[in-house]
């Protein structure tokens, strides 16, 4: 047992002190305790607790010249605490997560190397991952692509028009469309329909302890559950990024030239929009696609694997959400800065 | 091949925060073709002492080798293939419903050998059919029935031939009708040279057995006792 700190005080404290753990254990052994060392932490605990109120704070201040600023200090930081509390927690909580999902996605990178990781149950599982993010996120990003061209390309086109700009059209769209909104609304769609689906799956199969089994059998969930999720997620991002832009650039074009805005055939309003793109665009744009997808697979996985026991679907689906959000932000801040 | 030694439990005791088993030292000793019975009323207890038996529980002294390997020496991948090795029926937790109840079952073999698949499905089909499945199940483990998912675990612990099988109280959980195949397999299992641990509520259970069975033992509070029965 830990009473070190308190013995080093004056021996006659220290002797007193002594008799008074003594006499309390043998008390505790009379009542048939038998975490001794568990009961007298707790007491001590509540003896801390007790000298943190603000009354016995507010005395401890000794007297002086700014002692009256001391009490200030003590009353504002006692009322601010909670409030400091909340914000603490939860900026932890998510720069853990944040170090978490790069530490994953570093073991992602490496084990995807090694040629035994690509076994037929990785492969099977990234098949039927791929599938699901693609199919399944087809129709919504075709559709949402399609309500971005009619809102966003078709008005820009129409009031450049109209302002004597039309040279602008192709920089304007690329810097809105291609290099912001489409990897944003990507994100968002590829979080809402395959991550909050892969945190769901994952959480489920922490909570009814499948993953245990998996490892009882020598099947690690990293190599077969994480790492294929991640490529799929990779690989249909990018797929739905360059579907989202194609269609939304041809939508704007289809209802320009429908309305009589637009006179050029398709292919010149293509080769406008693809001579405005830089070759960083080139480069950084589906890089931004791709890290992202990245980022959200290893993400939903991670969130649905660490599950606590006091989680429930109420609770972990909105931080599933909330934190796969903050990644897409993140990595499309972090290209911003970038541009 | 019957002096070798497939499991070594030598004075393991297991780290008391982490599992459900007494905190004591345990001691047992599988041999190739042995089949060893242990009769545990508490199912968590069961559960963790053939998580121990895989390299699953964390140790504060003594060892536990599988094949000659300490589990505790191994590093990935090296610790997942010596798993690969052990064929087990889970009592609860082991279907993933993202999958079909066949994916389940090839899901081990797959993971954990180079054999053609259409080899792995035909085998798989064999012992379906053996333990009265008509095929492989196509549905997931939570639209299946209980029996039919007890057959299924028991095809995928036989399915390409392991060292060791774990069995959790498989005949409680099975009925009559599919004690009789079980013990057949068992029975083949053990004559090529694999070690089964069963684990049981009551040892009258495994009567029509009891001519193979080299080893009874009891796993109570105060460890594992070997039972010498009349």
């Amino acid at each position: 047992m830990k009473y070190s700190d308190d013995f080093e005080k004056k021996p006659s404290e220290q002797k007193e002190e002594q008799n008074r753990v003594e006499a309390m254990l043998s008390d505790l052994d009379k009542d048939g305790i038998n975490d001794l060392d568990q009961y007298v932490e707790d007491i001590r605990n509540r003896e801390i607790d007790q000298t943190q109120r603000l009354s016995v704070q507010l005395k401890l201040v000794k007297d002086g010249r700014f002692a009256w600023l001391q009490k200030i200090g003590i009353i504002l930081f006692w009322y601010l605490r909670p409030i400091l509390y909340v914000i603490g927690e939860k900026t932890r909580s998510y720069f853990r997560f944040l170090l978490g999902v790069l530490a994953a996605s570093w073991g992602v990178l490496v084990e995807s190397i090694s040629p035994i990781t690509w076994r037929r149950t990785v492969k099977y599982e990234f098949k039927r991952s791929l599938g699901q993010v693609v199919c399944g996120g087809f129709f919504s990003t075709f559709f949402t692509a399609t309500l971005a061209g009619l809102a966003v390309v078709s008005q820009a086109i129409f009031w450049l028009g109209a302002a004597g700009l039309t040279k602008m059209t192709g920089p304007i769209l690329i810097t809105i469309l291609v290099r912001e909104v489409a990897p944003i609304l990507v994100g968002m769609i590829l979080l809402g329909r395959n991550g909050i689906l892969t945190v769901t799956e994952c959480s489920l199969l922490a909570m009814g302890g499948q993953l245990k089994s998996l490892t009882v059998m020598g099947i690690d969930p990293f190599i077969t559950i994480v790492l294929p999720r991640a490529w799929a997620f990779t690989i249909g991002s990018f797929t739905l990024g360059m579907i989202f832009g194609t269609t939304s650039l041809f939508m704007g074009y289809v209802v320009t030239y429908a309305l009589g805005t637009m006179q050029d055939s398709i292919w010149t309003f293509y080769s406008n929009i693809l001579a405005a793109m830089s070759v960083a665009d080139y480069v950084l744009v589906p890089l931004k696609f791709i890290v992202m997808g990245f980022m959200i697979g290893v993400g939903s996985c991670i969130t649905g694997m660490n599950v606590k026991v006091n989680d429930e679907p109420s609770t972990l689906l909105p931080k599933g959400f909330t934190r796969g959000i903050m990644l897409i932000m993140v990595v499309n801040i972090l290209f911003t800065l970038d541009f | 091949m019957a002096n070798k030694i497939l499991l070594d439990i030598h004075q393991a005791k297991p780290s008391f925060d982490e599992n459900y088993l007494p905190p004591v030292a345990f001691d047992l000793k599988v041999k190739a073709g042995e089949c060893v019975i242990i009769e545990c009323r508490d199912l968590e207890v069961a559960t963790a002492f053939a998580d121990l038996c895989s390299g699953m529980v964390a140790l504060r002294d003594g060892k536990v080798l599988f094949k000659g390997l300490d589990w505790f020496d191994l590093k990935e991948p090296r610790l997942s293939a010596l798993r690969g090795c052990i064929g087990r029926v889970f009592q609860k937790n082991g279907w993933m419903d993202m999958y079909s109840v066949a994916v389940n079952i090839l899901l081990p073999s797959l993971h954990h050998t180079r054999i053609d698949e259409d080899k792995l499905v035909d085998q798989a089909m064999t012992l379906c059919r053996k333990f009265g499945l008509p095929g492989l199940p196509m549905d997931t483990a939570r639209e299946a029935t209980m029996i039919d998912l007890f057959r299924a675990s028991c095809v995928r612990a036989l399915l390409n031939n392991p060292d060791l099988l774990l069995l959790e109280y498989p005949a409680e959980s099975s009925s009559a009708e599919l004690m009789s195949p079980l013990l057949e397999m068992l029975n083949i299992a053990q004559n090529r040279g694999a070690g089964i641990i069963c684990f049981t509520r009551q040892f009258s259970l495994w009567n029509d057995y009891k001519d193979r069975v080299t080893h009874w033992m009891r796993l109570q509070e105060k460890g594992l006792t070997s039972i010498r029965l009349g």
